[in-house]
């Protein structure tokens, strides 16, 4: 089960409807919106502040779980929730993770032409990292960041 | 006499095969405001992420946008996620630039958001978007 402040986001905040009875006659009935949950940093219409997630720890104190309950990179969990490509559940090192995602390589770059020379570099390739168990030791599986393909979207 | 009754309804967010989109939202980095926003399309059977970001004011030179998808399962295991992408031409305010995520060819409960790491003038600055509604495939 989901323990998301951002997934929270998603369903109804609830719908509430109350029902004033008396006698024969119907009385009030009212709904409440959804509420928007934003990510750090970010404004949106109608929207409010997440609130950064707690996360469980393993035996050597590594934090573990979704990062969709993240609010921003900072806030991953070490170990990142993941479906290997075996179809097996288990982790990824949130280290890996952004080391083929180019997360990792990014704070490196100090002009945006840096950005495009590491995309040309990058370009059409694959990279798998290893999936564990949540010691973090013990191998499940792999997981495939795939090239990132970009261009105009409307 | 009155009777007061007084009902909570819990109920989860419609579900369908579709294309549905995060609310927009907004970061000023670097004295500009950018946007981005989740996309999320799936038929029977299929399903694919998309992380879109651009300016809202001012033109985007190549380079300032930065993007990356991440698609998860209904119980918040990431199932796929992209490289980042960043614009290689300038965006005019208000045009996105986008990338996908790979394709899951599996019936579920999908959300996607994405990773925007944006110019701040001395490098880059990475915001999510908002979660995606959640969508059936």
């Amino acid at each position: 089960m989901m323990r998301s402040s951002r997934l929270k986001t998603l369903a109804w905040g609830g719908v509430l409807a109350g029902f004033v009875l008396a006698g024969a006659t119907a009385g009030l009935a009212f709904a409440q919106a959804p509420a928007i949950f934003t990510p750090a940093g970010v404004t949106a219409a109608g929207a409010v502040p997440a609130t950064a997630p707690t996360y469980e720890r393993n035996a050597d104190g590594l934090t573990y779980g979704s990062a969709m309950e993240a609010i921003s990179p900072e806030t991953e969990p070490d170990l990142i929730l993941v479906i290997a490509t075996n179809g097996r559940e288990g982790y990824v090192f949130r280290t890996d993770l952004n080391e083929a995602n180019g997360a990792t390589a990014a704070k490196s770059f100090d002009s945006p032409e840096d950005a495009l020379r590491w995309q040309a570099q990058a370009a059409g390739k694959s990279t798998t990292i290893k999936v564990y168990a949540v010691d973090g030791k013990t191998e499940v599986g792999e997981f495939t960041v795939i090239p990132g393909e970009g261009g105009r979207v409307e | 006499m009155a009777l007061t009754l007084g009902i909570a309804i819990g109920m989860p967010a419609a579900a369908f095969a579709g294309n549905a989109y995060s609310a927009i939202g907004y970061a000023t980095v670097g004295g500009r405001q950018y946007e981005n926003r989740a996309a999320i399309y799936t038929t029977t059977g299929t399903a694919r992420a998309e992380t879109q970001v651009g300016t809202t004011y001012v033109t985007a030179q190549p380079g300032w946008l930065g993007a990356r998808g991440r698609l998860f399962t209904s119980g918040g295991a990431l199932s796929c996620e992209s490289s980042t992408v960043y614009n290689s031409t300038s965006y005019a305010a208000g045009t996105r630039f986008g990338t996908q995520s790979c394709v899951r060819t599996y019936s579920g409960t999908w959300y996607s958001y994405g990773v925007t790491p944006l110019w701040n003038n001395s490098g880059y600055s990475p915001y999510y978007t908002l979660l995606s509604p959640n969508q059936n495939s």
